[in-house]
C-alpha cells in the first residue's frame, strides 16, 4: 500500500515553515539575485561599415543571397556549426566545416570553430594558438579577441584586433555563470527544521529570482535546476508549494503545463479528488491534443490510462483506505462515475484488455451489492454481457471472455452468436486447450439442448456421438456413459438406462454416493423431468445432509469429477449447492489426511478445491507444510497451490516471493507435461505468479532504497536469532510465535509509520506504546494460531462496510475471547494498534528513524530497567513539550 | 531473462526517460552486437524489449510513472561546474560587432 498524505496537514506544516522562514526569505532571495545585468545577451550581430559580405552572410540572409550558390551553402554551414557549438556538439560542428577549402572566404570560420572547441573545454592555450592565425579583418578574429580579453583581463599579445571595452563586457557575461552556480547552490543548501519538508515556499521565491536572473544566460542549466527543484517539491506532501513552483519552471515537452505530473502527484494524497479531476481534464482535453510530437496512439494510451487512474481513485476514495483501520467510511462508491470513466478509457484505447476487465469487474461487483433490486440486477447482467461483447469485438483473441460468452449464448439458445465466436476462436490457432475443445463442447451442449424435446432425442444421440468423437484427450471420459444413460431415460427406456448405468458403475468401481452424484449431474443436464429426477435428487441431498461423514476417498473422486465440470464449464444446476457442501467437508477432512503421496484423481480434487478457494483449510491463507512439501515434488499440485494463492483475496502478494521454487518447478514442468490442459495451465499460472513476485520484489527494492526491506541482507539474516523483530515475513509455513508475528506484520496488521508519544505510568505495565507492540503481537498470534490469525485478517481485510466501529471492535473482542485472550490483552492490542497509522507500510526502523524498535518486552524488564526506561521517556516527553512551546512562542 | 516493462530499458542499456530516437539507436546498436544467428537468446531479449518500449501503452505508463532517474539538484549543480558556459550563435557573433 502506498503512503498517502493528507493535503490539510501538509499545508499546515508548510504554513508553519513559511512563517519560520519569513525573516530569512528576503535575505535568501537576495542571495540568488543576479548581480549583473544580462542585457548584453539581447545584443544581436550587426553588419559593420567595413564588414565583409561573406562574414555578414553567416548571420544575415540578405547578404547570403548576394553570394554565389557554393558560398551560400558554406555560410549556412558556418551558422549551423556555431549553433552546434552552443549545444556542446563540437565534433559535429568541426565535421560540418571540414569540406570548406583553405581558399574559401569562410576558411577562417573553420579555424575559429576549432579554437572555440579548445576555449570551451578550458584549453585556452590551444585556443589562442588557433585564433592567432586568424585574419584580423574578419569577424572571427574580432570574436576570438573579445573572448580572450574577457578571459585574461589584459590586452593580448599578437595580431588579434583589440576589442572595445563594451564588447569585452559583453563577453564577461559568461562569467556570471559561476554566480548562477553559486545561486543554485544557495537554493539547494537551505535546511529545513521539519525533516518532511524537502522544498519550502521560501525556496520557491529564491527559485523565481534565480530564473529571472539567469534564464537568459544559460537556459539549459536554469531549466535543469528548475526540474530538479520540482522533483524535490514532489518528494513532500505539499500541493501548494508544487503549484507555486510549476508557475516558474517550464514543463517537459510531454507535459508542458505540468498537468500530468500534478495528476500523478495528487493521487498520492487522500483528499485531492478535485485536484485529480482538474488536472486530468486539463491534460486530456487541453494538453494532449497539442502534443503532436507524441504519436497519436501514445496520446490515446495516455488518456486511457489517466481515465483508469481516475476510476481507481474514485473507487478507492470510498474505501476507508487502510487494511486495518478504525475510521469507517459510510460512503458508497459512485458506480455511475466509475463506469463512465472506465467506458471513456475503453473508448480511447479499445484494445487495452485491463480497461475492459475493470469495467466488467465493476459491473459484477454492483450485482453483488446487497441493495440491488431484481430489475437493477437484470439491467446490470445485460450491461455485463454488452461489456464482454465489446471486449471480444475489440480483442478477438481474448479466450477467457469468449468462452464465457459462448456459455452464455448456449444457455440462452443464441446458437448463431455462439457459433460465430467458436468460428472466430478456432480460426486463431490458440494455445488454450479449452478454446481448442470448443467444437466438442458445442456438440455436447447441442445434445443437452436437443434433449429438451422428445422428438429431437435421435438428433441428441447423434450430437452426443459426434461429441464422443471430438472428446478432448486431456478430459476423463467417465461421464460419457452417464450421459448416454441419461438420454435413454429421457426417451423413456428405463431398462436401457439401468443397463448402461450398471455397466458404468462396474467399469468405474465408484461408491454409491459418487455414482449418484454423477448420475444426477448427467440427468439434470439432459432435462429429465423433475418428477423423474426427484428420487435421484433426494438420494444425493440426503447424503449431503451428512456431508461430514462422507469418506475422503469419495470426496477425492467427486472433487476430480467436479474439477472436470468446472474447467469445461459444464456445471449442472445443482452444482453450486453440492459443491459448497462437499467443499467444506473436503477442506475439513483434508486436515487430518496424511498426504504422503497423491494420485492424479486426488490432485484433480485439489485443483478443484484451489479453484473455489476452499482448499485446503477453509479460511487459512497458507497451504499446510505437508502440501507445500508435496507440491515441490508434484507440478500439478504446485500449479493448484499457485493458482489458489494468485487468486486469493487474503494472501499477501509480498509472501508470494516465498513460493519462487514452486513457480520455477511449474515453469520447467510446462516443457515436458504431456497433458495439454495442464501444460497450458502451468505456463499460465507460473506467469501470473512470476508477475506478482516481480512486483513484490520491485516494492521490496523501493522499500530498500528508503532503508527498509522485507528481506534484509545476508548479514542481518545471520543475526536473526538476536533480533526477533527483523523486517522479514518469517517462514511462511512455520507455526512458531515469532514467524506468526512476522506474518501478521507482513499481512498489514501491525504496520507502523508514525512517531508516537511515549507514555508510561509508574508500574511500567499499564499503558501501552509502540515499544510494547512486539510483545502484544507475539501474545496475540501465539494464542490465535494460524486459524485465528486468518479470522482476524478476514475481519480486518474484508472490511465490512456496514459495520460500525463499535461492531467491528466487538467482532475482534469476540474473536480474542474465543481464543482465550483476556480483556486486558484485547485492550492492549487496541491501544497498541489504534494509535498508529496502519494505512502506511513497513514495520521498520526506517519508517520512524527516531524510534528504535525494542525487541525486549517492557513487561519483562527489571524494576531498575523500567525506572531507567521511564526516565528516558520522561526526558523525551519533556523535550518534545519544550520544542512545542518554543514553536508556539515563535509564532 | 524474461522481458517486462520494468526491465526493458535495462536490457537496451537505456535510462528510463529515453526518447523514441534513443531507443531506436540503442536497439540497432545492440542488434549489431548480438545478431540472431550468433546470440539468439540475447537477440530475442533485445527484440522483445524494443517491442515492449514501442508499445504505446508501455510508453504511456512510463510517462505516467515518476521518473526513477529523477534529476538531483546537487548533481545538476556539480555537472554545471564541470563545463564552461557557452554562448548562443547570435550572442557569439555579436561579440564581433564593430563598435
Amino acid at each position: 500500500m502506498t503512503s498517502r498524505k493528507s493535503k490539510g496537514s501538509a499545508s499546515r506544516k508548510a504554513e508553519l515553515e513559511k512563517r519560520q522562514n519569513q525573516r530569512l526569505e528576503k535575505r535568501n532571495v537576495q542571495l540568488v539575485t543576479a548581480p549583473h545585468s544580462t542585457d548584453s545577451l539581447d545584443i544581436k550581430p550587426k553588419v559593420g561599415p567595413n564588414e565583409l559580405d561573406e562574414d555578414a552572410a553567416v548571420y544575415n540572409k540578405d547578404y547570403r543571397l548576394k553570394l554565389a550558390n557554393e558560398l551560400q551553402i558554406e555560410a549556412a554551414r558556418v551558422n549551423e556549426a556555431l549553433e552546434l557549438t552552443y549545444q556542446g556538439k563540437f565534433h559535429d560542428a568541426i565535421e560540418k566545416l571540414k569540406d570548406i577549402p583553405r581558399s574559401s572566404p569562410f576558411a577562417d570560420w573553420r579555424l575559429f570553430v576549432r579554437g572555440l572547441h579548445s576555449y570551451y573545454t578550458g584549453d585556452l592555450e590551444t585556443a589562442r594558438q588557433n585564433w592567432n592565425r586568424l585574419d584580423g579583418d574578419h569577424r572571427p578574429a574580432r570574436i576570438a579577441s573579445t573572448l580572450l580579453h574577457a578571459e585574461f583581463d589584459q590586452p593580448l599579445v599578437g595580431e588579434l584586433p583589440t576589442p572595445s571595452l563594451i564588447q569585452i563586457n559583453h563577453a564577461r557575461v559568461l562569467r556570471f555563470r559561476k554566480e548562477a552556480v553559486v545561486a543554485a547552490e544557495t537554493i539547494a543548501k537551505v535546511r529545513h527544521r521539519d525533516t518532511e519538508i524537502t522544498f519550502s515556499i521560501s525556496q520557491v521565491a529564491m527559485l523565481a529570482n534565480f530564473f529571472n536572473g539567469y534564464r537568459k544566460l544559460d537556459s539549459e542549466f536554469v531549466s535543469s535546476v528548475g526540474r530538479a527543484c520540482v522533483e524535490l517539491a514532489l518528494a513532500q506532501g505539499d500541493m501548494d508549494v508544487f503549484d507555486r513552483i510549476i508557475k516558474i519552471v517550464p514543463g517537459p515537452s510531454s507535459d508542458p503545463k505540468w498537468n500530468r505530473t500534478r495528476l500523478v502527484y495528487a493521487l498520492s494524497f487522500e483528499d485531492a479528488q478535485d485536484d485529480i479531476e482538474e488536472a486530468s481534464k486539463a491534460y486530456i482535453n487541453h494538453d494532449l491534443p497539442r502534443l503532436i510530437h507524441l504519436p497519436e496512439q501514445v496520446r490515446d494510451a495516455l488518456a486511457c490510462r489517466i481515465y483508469l487512474l481516475c476510476a481507481d481513485e474514485e473507487r478507492s476514495s470510498s474505501d476507508d483506505g487502510s487494511e486495518f483501520s478504525f475510521s469507517f467510511s459510510d460512503s458508497v462508491p459512485d458506480f455511475d462515475r466509475i463506469d463512465e470513466l472506465l467506458r471513456k478509457a475503453i473508448q480511447k484505447y479499445p484494445t487495452y484488455l485491463p480497461a475492459h476487465q475493470k469495467l466488467i469487474s465493476s459491473l459484477e461487483s454492483q450485482v453483488d451489492e446487497d441493495d440491488v433490486s431484481d430489475s437493477e440486477e437484470e439491467e446490470l447482467e445485460r450491461e455485463i454481457i454488452v461489456a464482454k461483447e465489446d471486449l471480444v469485438r475489440s480483442i478477438p483473441s481474448e479466450v477467457e471472455t469468449s468462452l464465457e460468452l459462448i456459455d452464455f449464448y448456449l444457455d440462452e439458445d443464441q446458437l448463431d452468436k455462439a457459433n460465430a465466436l467458436v468460428q472466430n476462436l478456432s480460426g486463431q490457432r490458440l494455445e488454450d486447450p479449452l478454446a481448442k475443445a470448443l467444437p466438442w463442447k458445442l456438440k455436447l451442449r447441442e445434445a443437452m439442448r436437443l434433449s429438451r424435446r422428445k422428438s429431437d432425442l435421435e438428433l441428441a444421440n447423434r450430437a452426443l456421438d459426434e461429441a464422443e468423437s471430438l472428446w478432448p484427450t486431456w478430459l476423463n471420459r467417465n461421464w460419457l456413459a452417464f450421459l448416454r444413460a441419461g438420454l435413454a431415460l429421457r426417451s423413456g427406456d428405463r431398462a436401457r438406462f439401468l443397463q448402461l448405468t450398471t455397466v458404468a458403475r462396474q467399469e468405474q468401481k465408484c461408491s454409491d454416493f459418487v455414482f449418484d452424484v454423477m448420475t444426477f449431474a448427467a440427468l439434470q443436464q439432459l432435462n429429465i423431468p423433475s418428477s423423474e429426477l426427484k428420487p435421484f435428487r433426494a438420494g444425493v441431498e440426503g447424503q449431503l445432509e451428512k456431508a461430514s461423514k462422507i469418506g475422503l476417498a469419495d470426496l477425492f473422486s467427486l472433487g476430480s469429477f467436479f474439477w472436470d465440470l468446472v474447467r469445461t464449464g459444464l456445471k449442472h444446476k445443482g452444482y453450486r449447492l453440492q459443491a459448497s457442501k462437499l467443499g467444506r467437508a473436503f477442506a475439513d477432512q483434508i486436515k487430518s489426511h496424511d498426504n504422503k503421496s497423491l494420485s492424479a484423481t486426488q490432485i484433480d480434487a485439489f485443483s478443484w478445491g484451489a479453484h473455489h478457494q476452499f482448499w485446503p483449510l477453509g479460511n487459512d491463507y497458507l497451504p499446510t507444510p505437508s502440501i507445500k512439501r508435496l507440491a515441490l515434488q508434484e507440478p500439478r499440485l504446485a500449479a493448484a497451490v499457485l493458482e489458489w494463492l494468485v487468486e486469493s483475496d487474503v494472501f499477501p502478494d509480498d509472501m508470494m516471493i516465498d513460493y519462487q521454487p514452486m513457480v520455477t518447478l511449474v515453469k520447467e514442468a510446462a516443457r515436458n507435461e504431456k497433458d495439454a490442459f495442464y501444460r497450458y495451465q502451468f505456463d499460465h499460472v507460473a506467469d501470473a505468479a512470476s508477475e506478482i513476485i516481480a512486483e513484490a520484489k520491485a516494492r521490496d527494492a523501493d522499500r530498500k532504497s528508503f532503508g527498509s526491506s522485507r528481506y534484509e541482507d545476508d548479514n542481518e539474516d545471520d543475526n536473526e536469532d538476536e533480533d526477533e523483530d527483523g523486517d522479514d515475513g518469517g517462514d511462511a509455513l512455520c507455526d512458531c510465535p515469532n514467524c506468526r508475528a512476522k506474518r501478521a506484520r507482513m499481512s498489514g496488521l501491525v504496520d507502523v509509520d508514525v512517531d508516537v508519544d511515549v507514555d508510561d505510568d509508574d508500574d511500567g505495565q499499564g499503558k501501552v506504546s509502540l515499544r510494547d507492540l512486539p510483545l502484544i503481537m507475539n501474545k496475540v498470534t501465539s494464542k490465535l494460531g494460524l486459524k485465528g490469525m486468518n479470522e482476524l485478517t478476514n475481519i480486518t481485510q474484508l472490511k465490512n462496510k456496514n459495520a460500525s466501529p463499535e461492531q467491528f471492535i466487538q467482532k475482534i473482542g469476540e474473536l480474542f475471547f474465543k481464543y482465550g485472550l483476556s480483556m486486558q490483552d484485547t485492550i492492549d492490542f487496541f491501544m497498541a494498534t489504534q494509535q498508529i497509522d496502519l494505512s502506511k507500510g513497513g514495520f521498520s526502523n526506517a519508517a520512524y528513524p527516531d524510534e528504535e524498535i525494542v525487541s525486549r518486552p517492557i513487561a519483562g524488564l527489571t524494576a531498575e530497567e523500567r525506572k531507567a526506561d521511564r526516565k528516558q521517556r520522561e526526558k523525551e516527553l519533556e523535550k518534545k513539550k519544550r520544542e512545542a512551546s518554543q514553536s508556539r512562542s515563535r509564532r | 531473462m524474461s522481458v517486462s516493462a520494468s526491465n526493458a530499458h535495462q536490457i537496451l542499456e537505456l535510462k528510463s526517460d529515453a526518447t523514441a530516437e534513443e531507443i531506436r539507436k540503442a536497439y540497432l546498436s545492440l542488434v549489431r552486437q548480438h545478431p540472431p544467428d550468433r546470440d539468439p537468446d540475447k537477440f530475442r531479449d533485445i527484440h522483445a524489449a524494443y517491442q515492449m518500449l514501442n508499445d504505446p501503452m508501455v510508453q504511456a505508463a512510463a510517462l505516467l510513472t515518476r521518473n526513477r532517474d529523477k534529476p538531483d539538484l546537487l548533481a545538476v549543480i556539480a555537472a554545471a561546474e564541470k563545463v564552461r558556459p557557452r554562448l548562443s550563435a547570435l550572442n557569439l557573433l555579436a561579440l564581433g560587432n564593430q563598435e
